[in-house]
C-alpha cells in the first residue's frame, strides 16, 4: 500500500508509536536524569588571576603612629589568600613635595609603621602616596586632607527612658546633641565616635575608652555604622551647617545611681574617598555570610590597585 | 489645587482641541455611522481587535476590548467587511444615511473557497498605527510544547523579540531591557502583582480560561499608564451564551477543569476554570515510606502545591449595557515540618517540632459596566481590586519532659509582605468621524503597601514570652491619572495617535506629579510598508524590590515615598512593517532612558536586616536601553508559527552599585533568537516545535582578594581578607538554547474532542545553567561552573473538550 503523503500513515502506526515514543521517551529520559543529577552544565575557564598591589593607608593629622599595610592580591580560590608584603617602598608627598617614606625596616611582623614625632599640620594640602613592590605594578593614589572640624557637643543624662523588651526593665536614655560647621559649596564627611571610661575602679577598668553605642530618630544625614561609629554628611542636602545631630545611648536604670564615668566624642572629618571606604565596608560586612545579599564592589581609590588611601582630622571633644 | 491644575491644562487643552476636531460642521454634517459587537456565532464570545472594514474607501476600525465597534462614513452606500484571524470574514452593503446598529456573528475557521482579497482586511499589522504590540492567538499557544504538558502564557511570550526570560524555567519578563515590575499584567483590566506559581516555573494565567493575549512593548497609547516597559493585557472568555461547553485537561503536573455557559441564554453567561497540581499527593506515599524506613533523625514531610481559580459572569442587560463581573484566586503554598522524639541525660524526653513555610496569595476581582451612550460613544466603567500577600516563617518548638515536668519552649518568625489595591475607572471610546478616533478617561487608585514586618513570638519559660513586630510599617498612597488620545488619519498615507496621560500620585503628604505625552505615527510608503514612529514618556509610582537573579516571592512591592522618587521613562522607536502573504514582518529598533529606578544597595537584602527600615537599603540610579527587533509572524494556515531576532543593550548606573559607575543590567541580552512552528500533520495529527537561543546572563562572581586592617579604640590591630568581584555583572553565563517539541493526537467523537499532548522539554537535552559558582576543576583551575536543573524532560497530558 502506497500513501501520497507519509503522514496518512500515522493513523496505521497506532499500535505502534506509543512502543516507539514510550522507548524513545525512556532512553532519553535515562540520559537527561543522569546528567540532571550530576547537575553541571558547563565549566567555563576562569582568567588567571593577575596578582595586584592591595594598600591601607589612614592618616589622621593628629596621630602618633602611621600605619600602612600592602598585601598582594590572590585569586578568591587560591588557599594561601593574599600575602602581607614586608619589602616595599612607600612614599608620600604633602603638597607636592616628598614627605616621608618606608620601607621593609619599618615592618613590624604585621604591618608597617611608622612614629610621627610630631604633629603635622596637613589641613587643606593633597597629598599623593606612591607604593612599589617588587615583581607588581607599582600603585598610587592621591587625596586632600580635610580640614579640622569645628563642632559643639552636648551630653544631657537620663533624658528619657525606653523599656528593655528582653528583661523588661526600663532603662535611662542619655542624649547627645552635636553641631559641626559645614563648608559651602562642597560635601561635607565627618565620622563621630562616643567614648566612654569608669572613672571608678570598683565600676570597672579606669585606663581604657570604649565605643558607646549611639543611635537617632531618622535622619538623612546620618549613617550608623556596625562598630558603633556614626558617620554624618550633608552630601545632596544642600549646603551648610550640621546642626543639631541628636543621639542617644542607652544607660542603666537610674534606680542604680549612675556610675561615676568620664565621655567624650571624637568627631573626624573625612575625605570624600574615606567616606565611600567605610560605606562600602559597611556593606561589605553586613553582606557577609548573607546569601541573599547583593555582591559588594568594595570601594578603591588606588590607581591600577585595591585598597584605600584615607585622611581624615579629628578633635576630641569632652562631654561634661 | 493648583499643582493638579498645572498638570491637567494640557490635557484639557488637547481634549477641547480634539472635541473641535471631532464636532466640526463637516464632518458631523456628512457622516453616519455604523455601530455594534463583533461576536463568535457560536459561543457569543466577543471578539475584540475584530476589524471593520470600508473596502470602498480604505477606512476602518477595530473592535475595542469589549467588542464594541463604531465607524462613521460619509453619506453613501459602502461595501463593509468584519474580519478576525481565524473567523470567515463577513461582507455587507451598508447605506449610510442614518446611523446603524448592526451586531456582526463571525463563524469561526475559514470556509473553504472563501478567498479573501488582502486588501479588504484591515488590521495588518501595516495598517495599525500602533507599534511595538504583538498578539498571538491563544490556540496557536495551547499547541506549543510545555513543561511537564502545562501550557503557559508567560512562557510563550518570552519566545517574541524583545522579551526575555528570567533565567531556566522562569515565567519572568524582561522587556527591552527593564525589569519584571516594569511590566503591567491586566488580568480583564485589573493589575496583578505576581504571576508566578512554583517560584516562576509556571505562570498564573490558565490558558483554558483566556481569550486573548497582548503585549505592547512599546509607542504605548495615552489610556495606558503606571509601568515603563510594556502593556500586558489578558483577557477572559466571557463565557458561552448558547450552551455548555468545558475543557478537562490532566497532564503530570497539574489538572484543570474549564466550565462554561449560558445562565440566561443569549442574555447572560459564566465561566469557571479552576487548576491544581498534585505533586504533593503523588509525594507522600514515597516519604511516607522514607520516614518509615529510616526514622533515626525523626520525620520529615514536605509540602507543596498550587491552584487558582478563574471565574467571569456576563450579563447583557441591555441592547445598550453589559455588566461582567470578574475574579481570579490563586494560591501556592510551600513548606516541610519535622519531628523528631528522643531521651536525653537524666531521664529526659525531648519532643522537637519544626516547620518552614513559604506561601504567596493572588486574588484580583473587576466588576464592569459598559454602556453605550450612542453610537458613537461607548463607555467602559471598572470597580476593582487587587490583592497579594506574601508570607514566609520558621517555628521551632520542643517539650523537655521529665518525671514530673514538662518544659515547653517556641520560637517562631512570620515575615510578611505585601500589597493591595481598589481602583475605579471610567474610559470612552468616541468616533465623532470617519478621520478620528478619540478614546479618554480618568482613573483612581488606592494602594496600602505592606513592605515587609517579621512577627518574632520567643518562649522560653520566661515570665513573659516575647510576642512582638518588627519592621516596615503600612504605607498608603492615591495615584490617579487622566488621559486623551486621538487615532487620527492626517493625510491618506499618515496617520498618527496622538495623546497626553496625566499621572499624579500623593503619598507621606507628598504629591508627584508627571505628564506624559504620546505620538504614533504610521507612514504608507508607496509600496504599502508602513514606516512607523512612536515617542512616549512613562512614570511608574510602585516598585517591586528585589535581589536580582533570585526572582523569589519575597521581593517586596514598595510605593515611590517622600524619599523615593517615581520612576521614570520615555522611548523612541522607529520601525518598518509589511504583509507579504501570511506573513506579518516587522522591523523595529528603539532606544529608552531611565531614570528613577529603584535596586538594593551593595550589600543589602530583605534578610536579616529587621530593624532596617527598606528605604535604608535601598539606591536609585539610571539606565538605558535600546536595540533591534526583527518578527515575521504567520498566524493562519496548517504551517503557522514565527521567527524572531532581538539585538539588544541595557545598562544600569546607581551611585551606590559598583562605585557609581556603569554595568551591564543582569538581564542584558545582546542576542535572542526565537523559531516558533505549529504545523497540521493531516488527519488527526498536528505537531509544534519552539527553539531558543539567548547570550549569557551577566553575573556577578568575586574574583581576587586581599588583606586589609582596622584599628579598634584601644589601638589593638585586626586583619580582615576582602573578597571582591572585578565588577558588578562582568561575567556571562552560557549561551542559552532549547529545542522544545510537542505532537498532538486529537480524535472528535461526536461532540466530544479528546486530544493526547506528548511534549519533549528540551529535546536535545542541552542542560542550561541555571545559578553558577566559582569553583576549582579537577586539576586545581579556577573554573566557573554553571549548573542545571532542567534536563530532557518528556511529558503527556489528555485534555477533553465539550
Amino acid at each position: 500500500m502506497k500513501y501520497s503523503h507519509p503522514t496518512q500513515a500515522l493513523p496505521l502506526l497506532s499500535s505502534l508509536p506509543f512502543v516507539l515514543v514510550i522507548g524513545l521517551v525512556s532512553s532519553l529520559s535515562l540520559t537527561g536524569c543522569e546528567e540532571f543529577l550530576e547537575g553541571v552544565v558547563h565549566e567555563v575557564e576562569f582568567p588567571e588571576h593577575e596578582p595586584a598591589l592591595a594598600v591601607t593607608l589612614t592618616i589622621d593629622e593628629d596621630a602618633q603612629i602611621l600605619r600602612l599595610m600592602v598585601s598582594k592580591t590572590a585569586g578568591v580560590l587560591d588557599p594561601q589568600g593574599s600575602e602581607v608584603l614586608s619589602d616595599v617602598f612607600a612614599n608620600l608627598e604633602a603638597n607636592g613635595t616628598s614627605w616621608l617614606s618606608l620601607d621593609a625596616d619599618d615592618f613590624n611582623g604585621d604591618l608597617h609603621s611608622l612614629a610621627l614625632d610630631a604633629p603635622v599640620h596637613l589641613a587643606g594640602m593633597p597629598l599623593r602616596l606612591e607604593v612599589e613592590a617588587e615583581g607588581l605594578d607599582s600603585v598610587s593614589a592621591e587625596s586632600t586632607m580635610p580640614e579640622k572640624p569645628v563642632a559643639l557637643a552636648e551630653l544631657e543624662l537620663a533624658v528619657d527612658s525606653v523599656l528593655d523588651p528582653w528583661w523588661e526593665e526600663f532603662m535611662a536614655r542619655d542624649r547627645i546633641t552635636v553641631d559641626i560647621e559645614g563648608q559651602n559649596g562642597v560635601a561635607d564627611w565627618f565620622i563621630l565616635e562616643l567614648q566612654s571610661r569608669f572613672l571608678d575602679p570598683e565600676w570597672g577598668d579606669t585606663a581604657t575608652w570604649w565605643t558607646e553605642y549611639m543611635e537617632g530618630p531618622p535622619d538623612p544625614r546620618v549613617n550608623t555604622l556596625h562598630t558603633g561609629e556614626i558617620l554624618v554628611s550633608d552630601q545632596g542636602l544642600g549646603d551648610g551647617d550640621l546642626n543639631q545631630l541628636t543621639f542617644f545611648k542607652n544607660n542603666i536604670d537610674p534606680d542604680w545611681g549612675y556610675p561615676e564615668m568620664e565621655w567624650r566624642l571624637s568627631i573626624s572629618a573625612l575625605s570624600e574617598s574615606s567616606a565611600n571606604y567605610l560605606l562600602s565596608m559597611e556593606a561589605y560586612d553586613q553582606a557577609d555570610g548573607n546569601p541573599f545579599a547583593e555582591p559588594v564592589v568594595v570601594y578603591s581609590n588606588i590607581s591600577s590597585g585595591f585598597g584605600h588611601f584615607g585622611l581624615r582630622n579629628s578633635v576630641m571633644i569632652e562631654l561634661e | 489645587m493648583s499643582h493638579y491644575f498645572r498638570i491637567l491644562k494640557p490635557l484639557l487643552t488637547l481634549a477641547a482641541a480634539l472635541c473641535v476636531l471631532g464636532w466640526s460642521p463637516n464632518a458631523v454634517a456628512q457622516s453616519f455611522t455604523l455601530s455594534g459587537h463583533v461576536q463568535d456565532a457560536a459561543s457569543g464570545e466577543q471578539l475584540l481587535g475584530a476589524t471593520v472594514w470600508c473596502s470602498d474607501l480604505s477606512i476602518g476600525v477595530a473592535a475595542n476590548t469589549y467588542g464594541f465597534y463604531s465607524l462613521s462614513l460619509p453619506e453613501g452606500e459602502h461595501q463593509v467587511v468584519v474580519s478576525y484571524i481565524g473567523y470567515t470574514p463577513q461582507r455587507f452593503s451598508v447605506l449610510f444615511d442614518q446611523d446603524h446598529k448592526m451586531d456582526v456573528e463571525l463563524v469561526a475557521g475559514t470556509a473553504l473557497g472563501e478567498a479573501v482579497v488582502t486588501g479588504e482586511l484591515f488590521g495588518h499589522i501595516e495598517e495599525q498605527v500602533q507599534m511595538s504590540k504583538i498578539e498571538v492567538p491563544i490556540e496557536q499557544i495551547k499547541r506549543l510544547p510545555a513543561i511537564g504538558g502545562e501550557v503557559d502564557l508567560l512562557k510563550a511570550l518570552q519566545l517574541l523579540p524583545g522579551v526575555q526570560s528570567g533565567g531556566e524555567g522562569s515565567s519572568g519578563l524582561y522587556v527591552r531591557g527593564g525589569s519584571p515590575d516594569q511590566n503591567l499584567m491586566l488580568l480583564d483590566g485589573v493589575p496583578l502583582y505576581s504571576v508566578n506559581h512554583l517560584f516562576g516555573f509556571f505562570s498564573v494565567f490558565n490558558a483554558d480560561a483566556v481569550k486573548s493575549m497582548a503585549i505592547t512593548k512599546g509607542g504605548f497609547p495615552a489610556r495606558f499608564g503606571g509601568r515603563l516597559s510594556s502593556i500586558l493585557e489578558i483577557n477572559l472568555k466571557d463565557g458561552h451564551m448558547k450552551e455548555i461547553h468545558g475543557d478537562a485537561t490532566v497532564s503530570i503536573i497539574a489538572s484543570k477543569l474549564t466550565l462554561e455557559g449560558p445562565i440566561v441564554k443569549d442574555k447572560a453567561s459564566f465561566m469557571i476554570s479552576a487548576r491544581r497540581t498534585y505533586l504533593d499527593i503523588l509525594l507522600r506515599p514515597l516519604f511516607a515510606r522514607i520516614n518509615q524506613n529510616d526514622n533515626s533523625s525523626g520525620t520529615v514531610e514536605p509540602r507543596y502545591y498550587f491552584y487558582d481559580i478563574n471565574g467571569k459572569v456576563n450579563w447583557k442587560v441591555s441592547d445598550r449595557d453589559r455588566v461582567f463581573f470578574s475574579t481570579f484566586s490563586g494560591t501556592d503554598d510551600f513548606g516541610f515540618s519535622t519531628q523528631d522524639t528522643y531521651n536525653q541525660s537524666g531521664g529526659q524526653t525531648v519532643n522537637t517540632e519544626s516547620d518552614f513555610g513559604l506561601d504567596w496569595i493572588n486574588s484580583v476581582q473587576a466588576l464592569r459596566w459598559n454602556h453605550e451612550w450612542q453610537p458613537k460613544l461607548f463607555s467602559n466603567v471598572t470597580l476593582t481590586r487587587s490583592y497579594y500577600r506574601f508570607n514566609t516563617g520558621i517555628e521551632f518548638s520542643d517539650a523537655i519532659t521529665t518525671a514530673d515536668t514538662t518544659i515547653n519552649e517556641r520560637f517562631a518568625a512570620l515575615y510578611r509582605s505585601g500589597i493591595e489595591d481598589y481602583a475605579a475607572q471610567i474610559d470612552f471610546d468616541y468616533a465623532p468621524n470617519a478621520s478620528h478616533y478619540v478614546k479618554f478617561g480618568a482613573k483612581w487608585t488606592h494602594h496600602r503597601f505592606s513592605p515587609g514586618a517579621t512577627q518574632l513570638e520567643l518562649d522560653f519559660g520566661q515570665p513573659n514570652p516575647i510576642d512582638t513586630l518588627l519592621g516596615a510599617m503600612d504605607i498608603n498612597s492615591n495615584d490617579s491619572y487622566v488621559y486623551v488620545e486621538d487615532e487620527v488619519a492626517v493625510t491618506s498615507r499618515l496617520r498618527a495617535n496622538v495623546g497626553l496621560h496625566a499621572s499624579m500620585m500623593h503619598v507621606q503628604d507628598k504629591t508627584y506629579g508627571s505628564l506624559q505625552p504620546r505620538l504614533a505615527l504610521n507612514y504608507r510608503l508607496p509600496n504599502g510598508t508602513a514606516l512607523k514612529a512612536s515617542y512616549a514618556q512613562m512614570a511608574q509610582f510602585v516598585n517591586l524590590l528585589t535581589n536580582e537573579g533570585l526572582g523569589l516571592p519575597t521581593d517586596l512591592w514598595v510605593p515611590s515615598t517622600a524619599k523615593i522618587r517615581p520612576q521614570k521613562r520615555w522611548q523612541v522607536a522607529v520601525g518598518l512593517a509589511d504583509t507579504f502573504g501570511e506573513f506579518e514582518l516587522s522591523l523595529e529598533g528603539y532606544y529608552k532612558g531611565l531614570d528613577g529606578l529603584l535596586s538594593y544597595k551593595d550589600g543589602a537584602s530583605f534578610m536579616f536586616n529587621l530593624e532596617t527600615d527598606w528605604e535604608e537599603q535601598v539606591t536609585q540610579g539610571i539606565g538605558n536601553a535600546y536595540g533591534l527587533e526583527f518578527l515575521a509572524q504567520k498566524k493562519m494556515g496548517r504551517t503557522s508559527g514565527w521567527v524572531g531576532y532581538t539585538l539588544s543593550w541595557s545598562n544600569r548606573k546607581f551611585d551606590a552599585i559598583n562605585n557609581g559607575a556603569w554595568y551591564p543590567f543582569t538581564y542584558d541580552r545582546r542576542h535572542d533568537v526565537s523559531l516558533v512552528v505549529n504545523h497540521e500533520l493531516g488527519g488527526k495529527w498536528s505537531t509544534s516545535a519552539a527553539w531558543v537561543y539567548g547570550t549569557g546572563r551577566a553575573l556577578t562572581l568575586s574574583e581576587s582578594m586581599y588583606t586589609t586592617f582596622f584599628v579598634d579604640e584601644q589601638g589593638n590591630i585586626y586583619e580582615e581578607e576582602i573578597t571582591l568581584p572585578s565588577g558588578k555583572n562582568a561575567f556571562r553565563m552560557s549561551p542559552y538554547h532549547r529545542l522544545d517539541v510537542s505532537i498532538v493526537q486529537t480524535k472528535t467523537i461526536e461532540n466530544m474532542k479528546r486530544s493526547l499532548i506528548f511534549s519533549v522539554y528540551n529535546a536535545y537535552n542541552n542542560l542550561n545553567p541555571f545559578f553558577a559558582n566559582l569553583e576549582e576543576n579537577s586539576n586545581g583551575q579556577p573554573v566557573i561552573r554553571e549548573y542545571g536543573i532542567f534536563p530532557f524532560l518528556p511529558s503527556i497530558a489528555w485534555r477533553l473538550s465539550f
